[in-house]
């Protein structure tokens, strides 16, 4: 009796951890029959390589100013350059640095802080569950980006700020989801008798709960970083976001919109990057989506 | 705020709205030109609506709270301020017929016009007057610019009908000016008192149009005075004004501004700096343009480090290059500027030229290795550890972004390391005053040279315009002397001093003095750009 009951415990978890493993390589494979997904993934890629590797690739120092003012595309400058003299290109390429830190990192605040909300909720149920899911409901009541402008508003504009705000805003939407699947799996069986053989809470979540309510968030994270992208871009483009001379898109549209009329490319550039990001990611998480919702999995 | 422009001129605004219109008779006054055709054929024709594309409404049109300077345009066109300015500059009855100043300086004598009547039909005496000044002059009324424009004066009185007088503590040379303000147009007492906060939306005044209505957030409406014959001298007499509707259509975003401008949904509006090439060409409209009164700066808080230090103050005077910010920030539209006045003030000293520091960035770099700096690492300069770096307020205005991202360029080439942090004016202005910033970007429009008491006088600091929070005794004097001074020739040489001594202490690195372009739809006609860069309409028409 006594070996039997301690048996069952190791067996449970590596059952576990088989399949979570599976479940990647698995994902993985379907994702690459998914042209759509793959053509995102590869751009997403593209600007990352183009991020880290931007004092290296890029032509220009981006924040140089010359008397070269609103030159058109040419040999020495393929974007042209800006108002102040700068090249453009070196500017996009810089900026797609700044972007995709801001997607991650907001996004990383929002998926620790909503999952971790989500997970305490489905837990601890009674007025716990019922205060998080109301102060949730309470930030979900405004519209996204008029919540991260009040934020920012309070902060003072700057680029870290606008992690932040964007982060907050993102909260409630993760806190729902993990709290939705952390209901399901909390009582499937394999929890049921992890908490039957006595495991500890802290053990059960990050053991049992988390890898399997990953999915849904994972998906939820990549379009969410395309969105946080795109609040950034407008915040900075409000001017409440990066501060000059940085080169943010946003920012680098909002002072090319004057000069629409007559310089095309000071605002063509940065927008068709902000675009060509957005969209890859949005494909990217479309294709994840499909593999790993279990409706459609199954 | 130059009438139209963005709001990043707010503060000018708000020093503007001090003393909006303030224009002496003195000085080498801008030509008060004809709009469009100088002799216009045809009759006048009645009718017709005028729509002004303006970058933002006023906080409230009650004459004497109001703290925008569009309030003061709107209110020029519908009230009469007790003495007008005509097309030469010339002082001249409006509300007043005549008045007469006492030997002292201190009191002023009006004698009322007895044929004009407010908007609500009242008819407009001493004791109405009477009753506007003491309004303003009531602290409990929290008059932001009128108040301002009326200085020194201590008490009024009307002894009859048609006579109303006021005394100064002490002379106030521009009031003479300031009393053509729009701020200080009269209104009637009656509905002062029965409006309460309605007063503020549609102020019941006696000018030539009436404000009718005002749509929040989109419009405000004037509509012409059919009784209005009390115009003053140089205006037409024999009836009311000829266009039906003045229309002040707010367009914040400046490209949509200036695209209905050139369809023809407004008629008139500032033209940014990046759009003048293009509309000088336009053959549906005409473009009239005049320089600031004032200018654009980089001002220094002298109670924070590094800029309690004249050494670094002087050093970035002789760092930036302002021929470049002045091409980057309105496409060098305007002149460098040197001191704290614009030429088109009175009192500019021509040897500010010469005294003021020229761009000179090996003489920067020695002023600040003598005063011990020296290079870090990265090329910023060093001194006990504290690097030669700061944060510069910035309003959100697009010439005055790229201007101080320029400057801030500049600096980096001496090792001194600039941020820009952009805010809105109503916060730059309130870290400013509360001394929680070390530099700031600012500008003011303003036609007196006793702007110099706005900037730099210790009593300004903290609530007030002194931003650099300087306290120096001696500025305070010579800036005393020079508003009380009466003898143009004496007040002049005053100024003179003050601008070299304000170099001397390198309060600001002065950057450039605009020059405004305001566009016309041609179905506009006789119409002058008066003494105060305003179009003056009463004889106007629209075909």
């Amino acid at each position: 009796m006594i070996r039997a009951a301690a048996s069952p415990r190791p067996q449970l978890e590596n059952l576990n951890a088989a399949g979570h493993r599976g479940w990647f390589r698995q994902a993985t494979r379907k994702l690459r029959r998914r042209p759509a997904a793959m053509i995102g993934g590869t751009i997403i890629l593209f600007f990352i390589v183009v991020a880290v590797l931007a004092p290296l690739i890029a032509p220009a120092d981006p924040n140089e100013i010359s008397t070269n003012r609103r030159a058109a595309p040419s040999l020495d400058h393929w974007f042209g350059t800006d108002e102040l003299g700068r090249d453009v290109l070196s500017r996009v390429i810089f900026g797609a640095q700044i972007s995709l830190r801001v997607g991650l990192i907001s996004i990383a605040i929002a998926l620790v802080v909503g999952s971790l909300l989500g997970v305490t909720a489905a837990f601890a149920g009674g007025w716990v569950d019922g205060l998080i899911m109301r102060l949730t409901d309470i930030m979900l009541a405004f519209p996204g980006i008029l919540l991260a402008i009040a934020i920012v508003a309070i902060l003072g504009p700057s680029i870290f700020n606008v992690m932040i705000a964007v982060g907050i805003e993102s909260i409630p939407a993760y806190t729902r989801t993990a709290r939705a699947s952390t209901l399901t799996v909390k009582g499937l069986d394999y929890v049921v008798g992890a908490q039957s053989l006595g495991a500890v809470r802290t053990r059960i979540v990050l053991r049992h709960i988390l890898p399997n309510i990953a999915a849904p968030l994972i998906v939820l994270a990549t379009v969410g970083v395309a969105g946080s992208i795109l609040a950034a871009a407008g915040l900075s483009y409000l001017g409440l976001g990066a501060q000059a001379p940085t080169a943010e898109w946003g920012a680098m549209l909002s002072s090319a919109r004057t000069y629409l009329r007559d310089s095309w490319w000071m605002a063509t550039f940065p927008g068709v990057a902000i675009m060509l990001v957005v969209l890859a990611l949005n494909l990217f998480g479309d294709g994840l989506r499909d593999i790993l919702d279990p409706r459609i999995r199954n | 705020m130059q009438f139209t422009r963005r709001n990043g001129l707010k503060a000018a605004g708000i020093a503007g709205a001090l003393a909006a219109g303030t224009r002496l008779p003195y000085g080498a006054l801008a030509a008060q030109s004809p709009i469009g055709d100088p002799e216009p054929e045809g009759e006048p024709v009645e009718g017709g609506e005028w729509v002004f594309g303006i970058s933002e409404l006023p906080d409230t049109l009650d004459p004497h709270k109001t703290g925008a300077a569009v309030s003061d345009t709107i209110l020029n066109y519908a009230g009469d301020a007790l003495i007008a300015q005509n097309f030469d500059g010339e002082y001249v009855g409006g509300v007043a017929r005549e008045w007469e100043v006492s030997e002292d300086g201190l009191t002023w004598t009006f004698n009322l016009r007895d044929d004009i009547t407010f908007h609500d039909g009242t008819p407009l005496t001493a004791a109405s007057v009477k009753a506007n000044f003491d309004r303003i002059l009531d602290p409990a009324t929290n008059s932001i610019t009128a108040a301002g424009l009326l200085g020194p004066m201590e008490s009024t009185d009307a002894p009859d009908d048609y006579t109303f007088s006021f005394t100064l503590s002490e002379p106030f040379t521009p009031l003479l000016d300031n009393l053509t303000s729009g701020v200080l147009s009269i209104a009637s007492p009656d509905a002062i008192e029965s409006m309460g906060d309605d007063f503020g939306r549609t102020p019941v005044l006696s000018g030539p149009w009436m404000i009718d209505e005002w749509r929040t957030g989109d419009r405000i409406i004037l509509k012409r005075n059919p009784d209005y014959r009390w115009a003053p001298e140089y205006l037409h007499q024999d009836g009311p004004a000829y266009i039906e509707t003045l229309v002040f259509q707010s367009i914040i975003e400046e490209a949509a501004r200036v695209a209905a401008f050139e369809v023809g949904e407004i008629h008139q509006t500032s033209i940014p700096s990046t759009d003048i090439e293009r509309l000088t060409s336009d053959d549906n409209s005409w473009i009239v343009s005049y320089d600031r009164e004032g200018v654009v700066f980089l001002e220094f808080n002298v109670t924070a480090a590094p800029f309690d230090d004249v050494a670094v103050r002087q050093a970035l005077n002789y760092a930036v290059n302002k021929q470049d910010v002045l091409d980057a920030a309105i496409e060098g539209y305007g002149q460098v500027a040197y001191g704290f006045l614009s030429p088109s003030i009175f009192g500019y000293w021509d040897g500010v030229e010469e005294y003021a520091p020229s761009f000179d960035p090996d003489r920067a770099k020695e002023i600040l290795a003598e005063a011990g700096w020296t290079a870090s690492d990265d090329g910023t300069l060093e001194k006990d550890g504290n690097r030669l770096e700061f944060t510069a307020l910035n309003l959100p205005t697009d010439a005055w972004n790229r201007g101080a991202q320029v400057v801030q360029s500049q600096l980096e080439d001496i090792g001194v390391k600039m941020e820009i942090q952009q805010m809105e004016f109503a916060t730059v202005l309130e870290e400013a005053q509360a001394g929680n910033h070390q530099a700031e970007f600012m500008g003011y429009t303003y036609s007196d040279p006793d702007i110099a008491f706005l900037w730099f006088h210790s009593s300004n600091a903290g609530e007030g315009l002194n931003l650099s929070h300087i306290n120096d005794p001696h500025l305070d004097e010579l800036i005393i002397a020079g508003r009380s001074a009466v003898d143009l020739e004496e007040r002049a040489g005053i100024y003179a001093e003050i601008q070299q001594y304000i170099i001397d202490l390198a309060l600001w690195v002065p950057l450039w003095i605009d020059e405004y372009y305001v566009g016309f739809n041609k179905s506009l006609h006789n119409a002058t750009f008066n003494a105060d860069n305003r179009a003056e309409l009463f004889d106007a028409w629209i075909d």
